[in-house]
C-alpha cells in the first residue's frame, strides 16, 4: 500500500491531512473542547451570520459598512475555531477518521443540509416574496446589491454548519 | 431532539445496548486505551466511547478487538449484561 504525501490538501472541504491528523492527535488543552464553550461559539456565530443578512436594513451607509466588515471577521475567526473545536471530523475525509468519528460526522452532515435548506427557504421567502409585496418593498426599501451579504451570508452557514452541528452535539472531551 | 438522534446513530439502535469487556481485558494485559487504539486503527477516544457503551462497534472492529485482546467475541460483547466478577 502506498504512503499518501502528508501534505495532501482536500480541496472539497479546504483541508490538509496534517492539519487533520495534528489535531485529532492532539491532547493538550482548550478551552474549545468544553460543551458550553463550544455552545457559546456556536451561538456568537449562529447570530452573526443571522445580523450579517439583515444588515441592509441599516439605514446610514457608514455604520453599515463597518458592521459588515465586523460581522464578515467575526464569521471568519468562528469558522475555523469551530473547525478547531471539532478537531477537524466535520471537514476530514473518511480515510483520516475511524468509523465512530465517520458515523458522527455523518451525523452532522445530516442535519446540516437539513439546517441549510430551511435556512434558505427562510431567506428566499423574506428577501423575494415577501420584498414583491409593494407595502414592503416601499418600508423595506431593499436594493439588489445589497444581496451580496445575503449570499455571503448563507455560504457561510454552508461552510459553518457541519462543525457547528457537531460543535453543539458533542459532549465535553474531560468526560472521556 | 437533536441529541437523541445523535446518542441514537452512536449506539446504532438504543433500544439494544451492547455491552463489553473491553475495559477488563484490557487493564488485564497491561494495555493502555492509546495502544489498544493504535492496534485496532481507531482513535484512542473510540475506545473510551467504547468501554463506556456510549458507542457500538461495526462486526469488523468487534473481531478486530477480540483478536487483539486474545478473546471470543462472544465473550467480550453482549447484548446481554455481563454477570459481575465475572
Amino acid at each position: 500500500m502506498s504512503q499518501k504525501p502528508e501534505k495532501k490538501f482536500y480541496w472539497s472541504t479546504g483541508i490538509t491531512r496534517n492539519e487533520v491528523v495534528k489535531s485529532l492527535n492532539d491532547t493538550r488543552h482548550s478551552a474549545l473542547r468544553s460543551q458550553s464553550n463550544r455552545r457559546w461559539l456556536v451561538s456568537l456565530t449562529a447570530i452573526a451570520l443571522t445580523v450579517m443578512a439583515f444588515t441592509t436594513y441599516i439605514p446610514h451607509t457608514k455604520v453599515r459598512s463597518y458592521l459588515d466588515i465586523l460581522l464578515m471577521a467575526i464569521v471568519l475567526v468562528a469558522y475555523f475555531q469551530l473547525r478547531k473545536s471539532v478537531r477537524n471530523v466535520a471537514d476530514a475525509p473518511d480515510e483520516l477518521l475511524d468509523e465512530r468519528q465517520i458515523s458522527v460526522r455523518n451525523v452532522g452532515y445530516l442535519h446540516a443540509y437539513r439546517y441549510l435548506a430551511a435556512i434558505g427557504l427562510l431567506y428566499f421567502f423574506f428577501y423575494y416574496f415577501l420584498n414583491e409585496t409593494e407595502f414592503l418593498k416601499m418600508t423595506l426599501g431593499l436594493e439588489s446589491s445589497s444581496l451580496i451579504q445575503v449570499f455571503f451570508s448563507y455560504c457561510m452557514w454552508g461552510a459553518c454548519l457541519p462543525s457547528m452541528v457537531l460543535a453543539w452535539l458533542m459532549p465535553s472531551e474531560n468526560q472521556n | 431532539m437533536l441529541y437523541s438522534i445523535y446518542t441514537t446513530i452512536m449506539s446504532r439502535n438504543e433500544k439494544i445496548p451492547v455491552y463489553n469487556r473491553i475495559a477488563q481485558q484490557r487493564e488485564l494485559l497491561g494495555m493502555s486505551r492509546q495502544q489498544l487504539a493504535e492496534l485496532v486503527c481507531v482513535h484512542y477516544q473510540t475506545i473510551g466511547y467504547l468501554e463506556r457503551g456510549e458507542y457500538s462497534p461495526s462486526l469488523v472492529l468487534a473481531l478486530k478487538i477480540a483478536e487483539v485482546l486474545g478473546q471470543d467475541v462472544q465473550s467480550l460483547f453482549s447484548i446481554k449484561p455481563f454477570p459481575k466478577g465475572k
